[in-house]
């Protein structure tokens, strides 16, 4: 341990001497100070203080995961480089022990540095609500922006049944020639039903179920708003009428609250206490009016309707926020270390730029290698059978790669605390788990193998 | 790469020489390439006197613009998707900057939020922001860095004329009367007195800063169409179109002119109000003063485009004012322009006589037979 610490202290020693660090700290201060003033809003101080959070993290998250891959590329390969290394080797020190106290090095500065940033802007964001804010924007923004709200969506409702009936159906109607695998067709089929789920007609109902955790005893006592979007079938005409009722799923109709909206956008709606169900799960009810009074509206597929509740203060997300943060730069610099210990610079700092990016892009195009797949079974003509083989070898690495960076960006803790959701204790051990402790585990196994195994005393010209 | 001393003066030396070598290249290359892009693009704006954040960009980000600009608008349109619009002003800025001289991204941007995203927001507060953003967007940076471009001027004049003058939004009415409001804290009722306002500056500021109206413009166009009220929103979509209409040549002055008519038009039909700010009260009626101005402008208008597009209009309008006339109680002046516009229409569309056209539909657009599908007979 004391020999992990020794190399600790010495990266940290270096890291303060360079001046990559002192310009960083710089770009940072104005990023946490002079950006949040920078940025226009939609108009609004509410609109100004979201812009404010969502801005000073994106940009301190990607120039402290800058910083992090290229200084962890250095951290070894300039060492190697300069023959400094050899000094540490011929000390009675394992090459994990090298690997570790690196990390930990650079791992400090980043915490250093995310705290620094941390507090600037729960400052700004304390001074703009004590001082540029009015009473009633104060309240707004103590309700929705400095705060931590859990965010409930309704549960799945059970399709399975009502899919393999339709895919019954379909496969007898066309006398089993579809012309799209089975997997493919019924994914389409289950978007197909949950979309007619969102249609909601004139004189008719829709119901949510809504698991609300915690004491229900407390419950009253929060602030709970139901978030929800729709379109409806005539924009300019009709405004949408209907009652939201809310209870259980023994009396589904124990509070209700009329609505009369604007027949498109995000709407919200603070449940008061009277009309709150004492029991979970919630069974969320809209009754649409008749329809001389109201039209057909359609609830968003993605963003349909959500329960935001008042569980917590913005300090404690914040520092869950810059927590995430800072286990996601650890994770690139495990991975800048130990791309380190194999290449030499610049090629380590290329190595792992390629790397983020091949992540980067492999999610973006995960979400679309179901489509690609689908495409190609449906042509009349097939394809020659490499370009399957190709296609299907690609999706499956761009899958793998995708699944293996989850953890990295499962939370966009600059998302969610500008939006005031709360980021769960959970989501924090998750990444935790992941990018702190078993990715730069087996990063570090491999560092140490590397490291071991390479000749450092190679004669130069 | 070990040199000896001297060869690394010498290796110095020339790596220097050709650092200036290239710089003087690229400075000559430079005067030659500006000067051949003023003479072919005179719209554009000169580099040398964009705003810091355009030079910046712009000499950074060189080629790379365009792929940023197309990231980012990808963003706005996702955020859209996704209905989270707190970032697309921001964005639209950033997307404007990055390419200035670009009449239609900011038409389009301009557009997108005072159209697409306020009819989002279920509150008329809130649309009335989104439709001063756009305005914000065009008048206070478009129009600025590309002042001789005559559509952003239109592009304006068309918030004015149809977002807010119009009916199509069914928050309109709390929008004239934000208009109305706070023009009527500058102007009192409405009606400019030059003399007084030449020695007003606190009042010539706040009509410079928060409309960007410049007296000087705006007592001219009073002078030749007025007096206008400014409280009326059409009387702004005139203001705009006139300082598009001399940078335009040609055909491309048609929208400023049109826009100048058919805001006219509508002034005529309603354009006195009955505003009062305590009461909540926002009437229009007709303000029939400002016929003859609009009948000169039709003729000049027509010497120039002669299109049945603005024959029709005359018409349409000659026949509203007669109506106009004939229900305030004043059949001859009424009579006169009955008189006078059916003499103009083609003969299978004239009305027998008088009380025949008072008791037709007054929604008829009146063009010539061979221009209209859906003209039906006047006779009885």
């Amino acid at each position: 341990m004391r020999k992990i610490a020794a190399i600790t202290i010495l990266t940290l020693r270096t890291a303060i001497r360079s001046r990559l660090v002192a310009a960083l700290i710089v770009i940072l201060l104005i990023a946490a100070v002079i950006l949040p003033g920078a940025v226009r809003g939609d108009g609004t101080l509410p609109g100004q203080v979201r812009m404010a959070i969502a801005y000073t993290l994106g940009v301190t998250r990607i120039l402290l995961s800058m910083a992090a891959l290229w200084a962890a590329a250095g951290a070894i390969a300039l060492e190697v480089e300069d023959r400094q290394i050899h000094m540490v080797m011929t000390k009675p020190i394992t090459a994990f022990q090298v690997w570790t106290g690196k990390w930990l090095g650079l791992l400090f500065i980043h915490a250093g540095m995310l705290t620094i940033v941390g507090i600037l802007l729960y400052a700004g964001l304390m001074w703009t609500l004590h001082r540029s804010a009015s009473p009633a924007e104060q309240d707004l923004l103590r309700e929705h922006l400095y705060t931590s709200r859990l965010r409930i969506v309704p549960e799945e409702p059970d399709l399975t049944t009502e899919i393999q009936a339709r895919f019954n159906a379909l496969r007898q109607a066309t006398d089993g020639d579809t012309s799209l695998p089975d997997d493919t067709l019924l994914a389409n089929l289950a978007n197909s039903i949950r979309a007619e789920r969102l249609v909601v007609a004139p004189g008719q109902s829709r119901q949510w179920i809504l698991h609300v955790p915690g004491c229900q005893s407390t419950v009253d006592s929060r602030v709970i708003t139901l978030r929800y979007r729709f379109v409806s079938s005539f924009r300019d005409r009709l405004p949408v009428t209907g009652t939201w009722w809310i209870g259980n799923p023994d009396e589904p109709r124990l509070g209700s609250i009329p609505v009369d909206e604007k027949p498109e956008g995000v709407h919200r709606l603070d449940i008061p206490a009277s009309a709150r169900s004492s029991s979970t799960p919630w069974v969320l009810t809209f009754d649409n009016e008749t329809r001389d009074k109201s039209n057909t509206v359609v609830f968003d597929f993605n963003r349909g309707i959500e329960l935001l509740i008042e569980d917590g203060t913005m300090g404690a997300n914040l520092f869950r926020g810059l927590w995430i943060i800072l286990a996601q730069l650890a994770l690139l610099t495990a991975v800048g270390i130990t791309v380190s210990t194999g290449f030499s610079m610049p090629v380590t700092s290329f190595t792992t730029t390629a790397l983020l990016c091949i992540c980067l892009l492999s999610r973006w195009a995960a979400d679309d290698s179901l489509t690609v797949s689908g495409d190609h079974h449906g042509t009349s003509s097939p394809p020659p059978e490499i370009v399957p083989i190709l296609t299907e070898t690609g999706e499956w690495i761009i899958n793998r790669v995708a699944h293996a960076t989850n953890p990295l960006f499962a939370v966009s803790p600059s998302n969610r605390l500008a939006d005031g959701i709360r980021i769960t204790w959970a989501e924090t051990g998750h990444s935790t788990l992941w990018m702190l402790l078993i990715y730069p585990a087996i990063l570090a196994a491999i560092g140490h193998i590397i490291l071991r195994r390479r000749e450092l005393a190679l004669p130069t010209t | 790469m070990n040199l000896q001393p001297t060869r690394k003066t010498v290796a110095h030396i020339v790596i220097l020489l050709g650092i200036l070598a290239a710089w003087y290249t690229g400075g000559t290359m430079n005067r030659k390439l500006a000067a051949d892009r003023a003479a072919r693009h005179p719209h554009l704006q000169s580099l040398e006197t964009a705003p810091p954040a355009v030079l910046f960009t712009t000499l950074v980000l060189g080629g790379f613009r365009g792929l940023l600009v197309d990231m980012l608008w990808l963003r706005v349109s996702v955020l859209q998707d996704q209905g989270d619009y707190v970032e697309v002003v921001q964005l639209s800025d950033w997307i404007t900057r990055l390419d200035p001289n670009s009449t239609e991204v900011w038409q389009f941007h301009a557009w997108n939020m005072a159209y697409n995203i306020s009819v989002m927001m279920p509150d008329p507060v809130d649309r009335w922001r989104w439709i001063q953003n756009g305005i914000h967007l065009l008048r206070d940076e478009g129009i600025v860095l590309n002042p001789s471009e005559p559509q952003l001027y239109h592009a304006l004049g068309w918030l004015y004329q149809h977002k807010i003058g119009g009916t199509t939004d069914d928050a309109h009415g709390y929008y004239k009367r934000q208009l109305a409001g706070t023009m009527q804290t500058i102007l009192e009722h409405g009606f400019p007195d030059y003399e007084s306002l030449r020695n007003d500056t606190t009042r010539t500021e706040r009509l410079r800063r928060e409309f960007k109206l410049d007296t000087t413009v705006m007592e001219a166009v009073d002078r030749d169409l007025g007096p206008l009220d400014w409280r009326a929103p059409e009387t702004h979509a005139i203001y705009w179109a006139w300082q598009g209409l001399p940078l335009a040549t040609g055909n491309a002055a048609l929208p400023c002119e049109r826009m100048i008519i058919q805001s006219l038009s509508e002034l005529v039909r309603h354009g006195r109000l009955h505003f009062d700010r305590e009461t909540d009260t926002y009437r229009q009626s007709p303000d029939t003063n400002l016929l003859s101005r609009v009948l000169t402008r039709f003729e000049t208008t027509i010497q120039t485009f002669d299109l049945e597009g603005f024959h029709a209009g005359r018409r349409t309008l000659v026949t509203d004012a007669a109506r106009i006339f004939h229900n305030q109680g004043d059949p001859a002046t009424a009579r006169r322009l009955f008189e006078r516009f059916n003499a103009e229409l083609p003969p299978p569309m004239r009305f027998p006589d008088f009380e025949t056209f008072i008791k037709s539909p007054s929604d008829t657009y009146y063009l010539e037979p061979r221009h209209n599908h859906d003209v039906h007979p006047n006779t009885p």
